[in-house]
């Protein structure tokens, strides 16, 4: 954590809204990304995004600077939030079919992404391939989800997934390479389903 | 090793962090065996993908929203804080550093064609500036420019409406003649004309006779009324 960083968060502590203000808009996008990964929906990933600030500003002064980086508490509140919704809507969550195309909401999802590339050719690609992992990512369970997000998304250490999820460095790698398998199998079946057509 | 064994072992493979012992046995499956290495194929495409996924920009009232349902102080940072802030996770890596010197150019160059030049940036208060009164001020463009298209309209509207009373009166001053005159045959009819040509035929109409003046005067009148 950044010398800044420190004494931004003890300034909203002590209860500074221009602090506060300062870290709400640093991580609004980060917290609103990992959000989104594990509910797919725009709509509960701006929900759920404010939820977390609400809880993290309530809580803030339980926040210690020693016991970690300010980043790796706040995806952990995400995380347990995350976790805790996952719970309440399991039993009126519509699962996704293994079978099915790719929904709109995954396609939607790709006009808010920034467009880069030389052709619109590359661009549907782009687009395709990122659908695909989200679907991928979709049917993780929420174990393996949450470590691959967390280590090939959002690009955390073994070890502060670790810390995130409170479990050992070991069962963090296993879960990881459960996932990736489990995407790259994905990535298989559909390859099979577009030569079946 | 068998295949599930090696599955265990492919993403330390990737990531090299197996023992040399691990990474001999991993390799001489992979040798002989065609799924696992298809398999380690898909895995470093996937691996690619993500490390590529790109990430959604949330609404940016996501940000005043959050920060109303908790301090209550919106949008108190100035316009420079704020962007530093939204930015920070990003702005030390050298890519975007190279960027960001590339899109100032861009800026700077495209600001010198519109004759927008560097004094006239140095005198804009831009401690006043914030996200807010940026907002505020483009709405005021908006509705301004959106109220000119209105007004211009409407002129035309008053404008159309001059000429077709106009023609109404040229037309019961030919029909009330005895002998009626035929018309020019290069005299556009009232509804196929322009705007310019209605205002040249509006001007004639009012020099060509007393009566006809007095009368557009007095419809002029009625109109700025």
């Amino acid at each position: 954590m950044t010398e800044s960083e420190a004494v931004i968060i003890e300034q909203a502590r002590r209860g500074d809204p221009l602090a506060w203000e300062r870290l709400v808009v640093r991580y609004t996008k980060r917290i609103y990304n990992i959000c989104y990964r594990f509910v797919s929906r725009t709509d509960l990933a701006e929900d759920l995004t404010q939820e977390v600030f609400i809880k993290v500003y309530k809580n803030l002064s339980s926040y210690r600077l020693e016991s970690g980086s300010f980043v790796t508490w706040l995806v952990s509140v995400t995380r347990n939030l995350l976790i805790d919704h996952y719970r309440q809507s399991k039993d009126d969550r519509v699962t996704v079919s293994s079978e099915g195309s790719i929904d709109d909401e995954e396609f939607n999802l790709l006009d808010r992404i920034p467009s880069e590339g030389p052709s619109p050719q590359a661009g549907i690609e782009r687009q395709e391939r990122n659908a695909i992992l989200n679907r991928g990512l979709n049917l993780l369970s929420p174990e393996l989800r949450e470590a691959v997000v967390l280590r090939d998304l959002e690009e955390l250490s073994y070890q502060e997934i670790g810390q995130i999820l409170k479990i050992p460095d070991g069962t963090v790698k296993s879960r990881i390479n459960r996932g990736r398998l489990e995407l790259a199998k994905h990535l298989q079946k559909y390859r099979s389903q577009l030569q079946g057509y | 090793m068998k295949c599930h064994e090696v599955e265990q072992f492919l993403s330390d493979f990737l990531e090299d962090t197996l023992t040399a012992a691990e990474r001999q046995e991993v390799e001489g499956h992979l040798k002989s065996c065609r799924d696992c290495q298809l398999l380690l194929e898909d895995l470093k495409t996937v691996m690619a993908w993500c490390e590529s996924f790109p990430e959604l920009t949330p609404p940016s009232s996501l940000v005043e929203r959050i920060i109303e349902m908790t301090s209550g102080h919106v949008q108190s940072l100035s316009w420079w804080e704020y962007l530093k802030e939204l930015f920070k996770p990003v702005y030390s890596t050298p890519r975007f550093a190279a960027g960001t010197c590339m899109a100032v150019i861009s800026f700077v160059l495209v600001l010198n064609a519109f004759g927008v030049h560097w004094s006239q940036i140095r005198q804009i208060e831009w401690s006043k500036v914030t996200p807010r009164s940026l907002f505020q001020s483009l709405n005021r463009s908006v509705y301004l420019a959106y109220d000119n298209g209105v007004r211009r309209i409407n002129d035309l509207k008053i404008l159309y409406q001059i000429q077709s009373r106009l023609d109404e009166y040229r037309t019961e001053q030919s029909e009330s003649k005895d002998t009626p005159k035929e018309k020019p045959k290069d005299q556009p009819k009232p509804h196929e004309t322009s705007s310019m040509q209605h205002m040249v035929a509006f001007s004639d109409g009012i020099s060509s006779s007393p009566k006809m003046r007095q009368d557009s005067k007095i419809l002029l009148r009625i109109v700025i009324s």
